[in-house]
């Protein structure tokens, strides 16, 4: 199932076009986390995307356009982690500053793991076996909802607190994947919660 | 991974090789029949800038994953004038004609009340997809042309609208989630499908959209604020 997870925004500095292209081709490829990465080939483009908008992640070439410096990164993007690609094992020596390094010769589940390792907070596809199940509470509070209480007079009728009603709602929108009231009254009339 | 593509290209080829940048071609304001002209001689014949025009077209045809190396040399002009021509692309063809054809598909009698709720979810996304390009018709654009004349605006930055800029795709995903599992049963089953298939789509369109702004739009106008801050230090 598809599910409205956050993107993450990468950004990839490298020389050399095969690298460059098959790593955004192999980070776009990655099933259970959405990336969306580009690619650039200069530090003017470099600094003018940065400035421009925030990344989760840059994956840089420590020689990226005559010499990356790591330091002067992390001194003014602190809070993105820089990766180093690597394209000979002997480049290693140069990655102390870096948060991680990867080589060409990794693999997408390597680099797959780095990223979720780093973004702990990441929105992993969850692949839940019945999603759109929902408890009987939950069916009565929706039926309340399609037929247009409010929830102050959900709480009400149910003798709930409003705020157990908003999470109860926070988690059928949820579970459904549908967050406005027309698209959770259709599901209420589709699966019969009310008669019309 | 692409070729770049280059200002001596015939355009005909481009279209042949992608069809997906026929979009890009409408919206620079082009019409089809350019016989064996180049991409600049098209250009010119329209009065858009190539470098511009170059630049969307290799990041629409590397899948939006390449950002072109001259993006201090790109035409602010020509990219608001490409972006607000998407707008109206959106708001004055798209989605007027998607709505026509999604009638048609749940129209029947008599009318089921989810065609009616189906309909009010598709009002809703529309009016929202309003505000949001109103707001860059607005006030974005009109702030980079300030920008373009040498005015700086201390209360306003194009850092500040990235982060709050988003491609209104979860909302018509949501959409589509419905068609596909709570459509009633239509006689019309060929058009439903047609416009679902259309709203995919559509959904690519905007997608394409936002990225370009996201990437070429607003890194140029980030190199744009800086180099009038520099000045006016």
């Amino acid at each position: 199932m598809q599910t409205d997870k956050e993107t993450l925004h990468i950004l990839v500095a490298e020389n050399l076009p095969i690298v460059r292209d098959g790593l955004v081709s192999q980070l776009e490829h990655l099933t259970t986390v959405h990336i969306h990465a580009v690619s650039i080939s200069t530090k003017k483009s470099l600094r003018s995307l940065l400035g421009a908008r925030n990344f989760n992640f840059l994956f840089v070439s420590p020689d990226f356009d005559g010499g990356f410096d790591v330091s002067e990164f992390r001194r003014d993007y602190a809070n993105i982690p820089c990766i180093a690609i690597l394209n000979e094992l002997k480049q290693l020596r140069f990655c102390n500053e870096y948060y991680d390094c990867i080589t060409v010769f990794d693999s997408a589940e390597k680099i797959l793991s780095l990223i979720v390792n780093y973004q702990k907070a990441v929105q992993v596809k969850q692949k839940v076996e019945f999603p759109d199940i929902l408890s009987i509470r939950e069916k009565e509070i929706l039926s309340c909802l399609a037929k247009g209480f409010s929830n102050k007079e959900v709480a009400d009728k149910l003798y709930l607190s409003v705020y157990t009603v908003m999470t109860h709602r926070r988690n059928i929108c949820q579970k459904l994947q549908i967050h406005s009231l027309s698209g959770l009254t259709i599901y209420a009339i589709a699966n019969k919660l009310i008669e019309v | 991974m692409t070729d770049d593509y280059q200002a001596n290209d015939r355009l005909a080829d481009l279209i042949e090789d992608n069809y997906r940048l026929l979009q890009v071609i409408s919206r620079f304001g082009m019409s089809l029949g350019f016989g064996d002209k180049t991409v600049d001689e098209v250009c010119r014949l329209y009065g858009v800038d190539t470098l511009t025009f170059l630049a969307i077209i290799n990041f629409v045809h590397s899948g939006y994953t390449q950002v072109t190396e001259d993006l201090n040399n790109l035409s602010v002009a020509a990219l608001i004038d490409y972006l607000r021509q998407s707008h109206v692309y959106f708001l004055d063809y798209v989605f007027p004609r998607l709505r026509c054809d999604l009638r048609i598909a749940l129209s029947g009698k008599p009318e089921n009340p989810i065609n009616v709720l189906i309909m009010r979810e598709f009002d809703n996304y529309t009016a929202e997809l309003n505000k949001h390009m109103q707001y860059e018709d607005d006030n974005l654009f009109p702030y980079v042309e300030q920008l373009l004349e040498g005015c700086v605006d201390t209360d306003f930055e194009i850092s500040t609208f990235s982060k709050h800029h988003h491609s209104m795709d979860s909302k018509l995903r949501e959409l589509k989630r419905i068609l596909v599992k709570y459509s009633p049963k239509v006689t019309n089953r060929n058009e439903l499908n047609a416009v679902l298939y259309e709203i995919y789509v559509c959904e690519d369109e905007l997608d394409a959209h936002c990225k370009a702004e996201d990437y070429i739009f607003v890194p140029v106008v980030y190199n744009l604020e800086e180099k009038l801050k520099n000045a006016n230090r």
